[in-house]
């Protein structure tokens, strides 16, 4: 049993026909019993909302509160974060020129300070400008300190 | 092989130059000299590349007890003056005092001036006549080593004749592969020195210390007073702290350059030290009277004129 009306007696009941749709409507339901009975229920319905009186259970809100601001915290690992991709890649080939300029500076000789020039630099040009003598003892010179102390003799003596 | 041979005479006139001893205190004084004899030090440059000797050069200087000498090493970038100030001990042992000067040089700067990197240091080395010195110029680490190997002999000359002369010190390079690199020194003078230090209160000796002072190593002395009865000086004593610097000698006279401190002593036997004067200097004539004024410095109680008077004469031990 059913009328196909009876979506219509909803509409009428929240007012969202226009007039003479509602007029029909209302003539339709003084014979079908279906839609009749489906106004009754549709106002009793409405009048049982109305009717209901919220009355919040204190100690129901208290819980369902705590719930909510107790909820497990995220993990730093498991927190995400959304970027815009162009950004993204923005951020990605700085960080590669960072990297790239700390290789470059490690590898790189340091400056020597105010100007000094190690001794390394002008060796050519003093070779050229000294007498050489018939001995280098340059290879010797590993900008140790000299020392002194007394041994055995060696066995070669 | 001539030009060895000039560099072998250059390096014998040196010393032949040095080794006179002073006027009269060459002379034997003593008997303990007759019985000297001369110490030759066989001196090695060496180097060692993985463990492999490879002798350079080998040199000796000879003379008698208390012959000292210089050991130079020069090249492009590197110099270095070692100095050995040797004493045979009474037990027949060697004191050496060495110091070391090292000038390397490190690079120049933006005005194009060079700059070096000094080093000084000084050791004093007791050892025996079965044991070396090994002096390492660039230090013991590296692959290449250089070491210059001294090594003390007891010889059986004497070293003075019959007549009391002093027989002077030699130098022999017997192998010569460092020609320009490594040049050799040895002179002999005094080492000890006597000291008579008087403390004089307008002109008259007030008190006064005596004491054998080695070269080059300072000594304190503690005046005593002539007359026991002077509280001052009783109560806190007068010393000084002197040290003969350098002994040179020409043909008019020995000079020694001195330098000292005079303080009072606040205790007998403490360390407190008042100062009276503080790192003077002189030269003295050997066997002449030093004067120094203090009166600006030290009246005393009496307010009266002091002056210090210093004789210092070469010393045989």
């Amino acid at each position: 049993m059913s009328c196909n009306l009876t979506e219509k007696v909803s509409l009428l009941i929240d007012g969202e026909l226009a007039q003479d749709e509602a007029e029909q409507i209302k003539q339709h339901m003084a014979s079908c019993s279906i839609c009749n009975r489906a106004n009754e229920d549709f106002l009793s319905l409405r009048q049982q909302i109305k009717s209901y009186e919220f009355a919040p259970d204190r100690e129901a809100r208290r819980q369902a509160l705590a719930r909510i601001l107790a909820s497990e915290p995220v993990s730093l690992w498991k927190k995400k974060l959304a970027l815009p991709v162009p950004l993204f890649a923005f951020v990605m080939l700085l960080m590669m020129a960072l990297a790239g300029w700390a290789i470059f500076l490690r590898v790189a000789p340091q400056p020597t300070p105010a100007g000094l020039r190690p001794v390394d630099q002008v060796d050519d040009a003093i070779r050229a400008q000294t007498p050489q003598p018939g001995f280098d003892l340059s290879r010797f010179d590993h900008g140790q300190r000299a020392e002194i102390y007394t041994a055995r003799r060696t066995p070669q003596q | 092989m001539s030009a060895r041979k000039a560099w072998i005479s250059a390096l014998m006139i040196l010393p032949l130059l040095l080794t006179s001893d002073g006027g009269g205190h060459s002379a034997v004084r003593g008997s303990g000299k007759a019985g000297l004899k001369r110490i030759k030090f066989q001196i090695a440059t060496v180097e060692e590349i993985g463990g492999q000797r490879h002798v350079l050069s080998t040199s000796t200087i000879e003379g008698p007890p208390g012959t000292d000498f210089h050991i130079n090493l020069e090249s492009r970038r590197f110099k270095m003056d070692a100095r050995f100030l040797t004493d045979l001990l009474a037990d027949n042992s060697l004191k050496v005092r060495a110091k070391l000067e090292t000038r390397r040089l490190y690079g120049y700067s933006a005005k194009n001036l060079p700059l070096y990197e000094e080093d000084v240091q000084g050791q004093t080395l007791s050892l025996g006549f079965e044991e070396e010195i090994l002096l390492l110029p660039f230090g013991r680490q590296g692959d290449d080593r250089l070491s210059i190997e001294i090594t003390p002999v007891l010889t059986g000359q004497p070293a003075y004749l019959a007549t009391g002369e002093m027989t002077p010190p030699q130098i022999n390079i017997d192998d010569q592969n460092l020609s320009g690199v490594i040049n050799i020194e040895a002179s002999k003078v005094p080492h000890a020195f006597a000291v008579e230090a008087a403390l004089l209160e307008d002109g008259r000796e007030v008190a006064r210390s005596q004491s054998t002072l080695t070269l080059e190593e300072a000594r304190e002395m503690i005046f005593e007073p002539l007359d026991p009865a002077n509280a001052e000086l009783a109560a806190k004593p007068l010393a000084l702290n002197l040290t003969v610097a350098q002994f040179t000698q020409n043909c008019s006279a020995d000079r020694m350059t001195i330098n000292f401190d005079l303080y009072h002593l606040e205790k007998p036997g403490e360390n407190g030290r008042a100062m009276i004067a503080a790192n003077w200097q002189g030269v003295a004539n050997a066997g002449a009277d030093l004067r120094y004024d203090l009166s600006k410095y030290y009246s005393g109680l009496s307010g009266r004129k002091y002056e210090l008077r210093l004789n210092i004469k070469p010393a045989d031990l």
